[in-house]
């Protein structure tokens, strides 16, 4: 017999979403009492994902930016029935997704339809292809932004690479790469911001306006 | 099948139940049992007006309670899943749920009870042929013209509805909705009753903890009762600062809703019909929206909202009279 | 999760820049910030952190930055793509801006801190479980009738509104408030108020179109 199943958008890649969770649980806390400084800080964690998510439903850059800023705008009025059963980027994700469809929705309105003989496939909600942006420039700018943080990382001393790296892609917390490295916390905090110092340097020209 | 074979089939089976299928009550308190006990899936089509909305249902019995989904199927993605006592809405932007205990009557119960019986003549119409399936129909007629009656076909194998529908006094449908598929699973022959919930405080307990005056409909309709009252402080659906009150009342059959919260800028004001459900909204004693909202006709919400009263409770005679 | 083994470790001179500079230098704002973005602050240094952005736009882009790095190194061990197209926080900018107008409501905030526990129930919107039937009579409510209930100072009679039944208008789909008073109703009819039970009469929801402007 089928089983339900919850429909939930899961799309944090990694770290962990549990991990993601409990890091973020002070500031998305925060921002449930009202405190706008603590939003701005979750917006600007996720301004980026969020716009990339939202370039591959609309096209146009400039639509993408106003449902992008939407999204976060319709998140923080949400903010008080965030009830934290999600992982906080996965509740944001719905939102923007939702509202991307409802714009490409709005462009496209499809007929209703009869009532058919369901599909054998039960989970066939309807989808949208996301579409990229690939345009020459963003190809060029994007590969120009990983080389250059690969290659500041490359320069980077060991055990400050380590750490930012069982940071970043593991999703390990301080006190794990603490136990990895042989080393205190306190260690660990410093290395990861170093290695961040060092490679922010080479980010800096690709992020003025 | 032929005709004839059909025809065959659907004696035995009325013979077969024959005291069952004449009997509305039972036939009802079979479709609540199948609704709450069955596991099954099923597509369906709400027609109101014009429209016509292509939907699929899913209904799971699960150790920690039901779990439904309810689907379109085209346009939007609209949804709204159940789990348990939390009714999920996955409609706009962002999620909104809902919590609500069972109320301790159900229909059933008020049926046999006989209070909404008075307001609603239930009839057995015989059987008809619905979605390929054999189905037993059922009336509930009205009394009168303040309310609005209900055709429920039920399908004779499962007990479950195949179609509903809403109609008003001149027999018109007003919304509908029908099965056009339905795949149960698992045995339908041990419906068990139905569980009660038992009952928590009482309504003078929850007014007394609130000192402002809530606002009850001092007229309800024969067979109506106040289920739930419940005043919450939070930024309202208006998101102006205050108290917000939501009065739940029903007959078992139809159901009606009223909110009283701190006006906006901009209140909403008129009369509104979505199908037999019908909504009055406005602004009184100066600054506080009031929505009325119910299967019901417009003029019998009217009647309720002109009747409504602030209630004060005073806590000490509500529970030591001295 | 267990607390790790501290070792004894003597510093080496890699180590002598982990002895934290002052805090409040800018370097040891940063430092805060990297270990905020990563949840590894108490509730008061994350207060100064808040407090530090708020007064530095500079910080404020620091930690956009920071998460840039992440992103990007991430993306470069999978397939994922990230975007350049956009200025570095102008949604942020555009988002602190629209928010800002929103809310001139300092008391909101007040409010949702004042009691953390009924806030919380109040923050979603909760038909709270409650009583039982009510056995109010149903054709008269007047006082004399219930001992336990009292009216006090009744509200002037609602004038009677034009009772043309045929003046009724569509449920305006562009409405937040209509749309979460239909659900409020819904909830209760899956509650068990109406005839149908379970979420079937969600359908009248469900096919509710509700746009936003």
């Amino acid at each position: 017999m089928p089983e339900l199943h919850a429909v939930t958008a899961s799309p944090i890649p990694s770290p962990d979403a549990e991990r993601l969770r409990a890091e973020e649980a002070l500031l998305v806390a925060k921002a449930q009492q009202g405190d706008s400084r603590a939003f701005d800080l979750l917006v600007r964690r996720y301004q980026h994902r969020v716009a990339a998510l939202v370039t591959r439903f609309l096209r146009d850059p400039e639509e993408a930016l106003d449902v992008t800023q939407e999204a976060f705008v319709k998140a923080w009025k949400a903010l008080p029935r965030f009830r934290g059963d999600s992982a906080f980027y996965t509740w944001l994700y719905r939102i923007a997704v939702n509202l991307a469809k409802n714009v490409l929705e709005q462009r496209t309105r499809r007929p209703l339809l009869m009532a058919n003989a369901p599909s054998a496939d039960d989970d066939d909600l309807p989808d949208l292809e996301p579409s990229h942006i690939d345009t020459p420039e963003h190809v060029a700018l994007r590969d120009e932004l990983h080389a250059s943080v690969i290659q500041a990382m490359r320069e980077l001393p060991d055990e400050l690479r380590t750490a930012l790296q069982l940071r970043e892609l593991q999703g390990m917390s301080y006190e794990e790469i603490a136990i990895e490295m042989n080393c205190p916390i306190g260690t660990v905090r410093s290395r990861i911001f170093r290695a961040r110092e060092a490679v922010d340097r080479v980010v800096q020209p690709f992020m003025r306006s | 099948m032929t005709r004839f074979r059909v025809v065959l089939l659907s004696l035995s089976l009325l013979s077969a139940n024959a005291t069952f299928a004449a009997d509305p009550q039972q036939l009802l308190a079979r479709m609540g049992q199948a609704a709450q006990q069955l596991d099954f899936d099923a597509t369906l089509v709400y027609r109101i007006g014009e429209r016509m909305f292509p939907m699929r249902l899913e209904h799971r019995v699960a150790a920690q309670g039901q779990q439904e989904r309810l689907v379109r199927l085209d346009g939007a993605l609209r949804m709204v899943q159940r789990n348990g006592e939390a009714v999920t809405c996955s409609l706009s932007g962002a999620d909104a749920e809902y919590r609500s205990q069972a109320l301790q009557q159900t229909l059933f119960k008020r049926l046999g009870q006989g209070t909404a019986m008075n307001a609603y003549a239930l009839r057995y119409l015989g059987a008809e042929r619905v979605s390929d399936r054999l189905a037993h129909v059922v009336a509930l007629d009205p009394g009168s013209a303040d309310r609005y009656g209900l055709r429920l076909w039920l399908d004779q194998e499962s007990g479950l509805y195949l179609r509903a529908a809403w109609v008003d006094a001149e027999g018109e449908r007003l919304e509908e909705v029908q099965l056009t598929e339905l795949k149960v699973f698992g045995d339908l022959s041990d419906l068990a009753e139905q569980v009660m919930p038992t009952s928590p405080s009482g309504a003078q307990e929850l007014l007394s903890q609130h000192p402002q005056p809530a606002w009850l409909p001092q007229w309800l309709p024969q067979g109506f009762e106040v289920l739930q009252v419940h005043a919450m402080d939070m930024p309202s659906t208006s998101g102006v600062e205050g108290r917000v009150w939501h009065v739940l009342a029903g007959d078992g059959i139809a159901s009606l809703s009223i909110v009283i919260e701190p006006a906006e800028a901009e209140p909403i004001e008129g009369r509104f019909a979505l199908g037999a459900l019908h909504m009055h909204s406005d602004v009184m004693a100066g600054s506080l929206q009031r929505v009325l909202m119910g299967e019901l006709p417009p003029a019998t919400l009217e009647r309720i909202a002109e009747s409504m009263q602030p209630i004060s409770v005073s806590p000490l005679s509500a529970q030591n009279p001295s | 999760m267990t607390s790790p083994t501290r070792s004894q470790h003597s510093p080496s001179s890699a180590d002598v820049a982990s002895l934290a500079p002052d805090p409040d230098s800018p370097l040891g704002q940063r430092l805060r910030l990297s270990a905020a973005m990563d949840g590894a602050v108490t509730l008061a240094e994350l207060e100064h952190v808040l407090d530090d952005v708020e007064h530095d736009p500079a910080l404020a882009a620091t930690w956009s930055r920071y998460h840039r790095i992440g992103e990007t190194l991430r993306a470069a061990h999978s397939a994922d793509e990230i975007d350049v197209a956009f200025d570095a926080d102008s949604i942020a900018a555009r988002v602190a801006a629209t928010i800002g107008k929103d809310a001139a409501q300092p008391a909101k905030t007040e409010q949702m801190t004042r009691n953390p526990v009924s806030w919380a129930l109040a923050a979603s919107i909760v038909l709270a479980a409650v009583v039982s039937v009510l056995a109010w009579q149903t054709v008269d409510l007047a006082p004399s009738s219930s001992a336990e209930v009292a009216v006090v100072d009744p509200a002037p009679r609602i004038a009677r509104t034009q009772t043309a039944s045929n003046n009724l208008l569509p449920l305006p789909p562009q409405s937040e408030r209509i749309q979460r008073y239909l659900e409020q109703h819904h909830a209760g009819q899956t509650a068990g108020a109406g005839a149908i039970p379970g979420i079937l009469p969600w359908v009248r929801v469900v096919g509710f179109d509700a746009e936003r402007p």
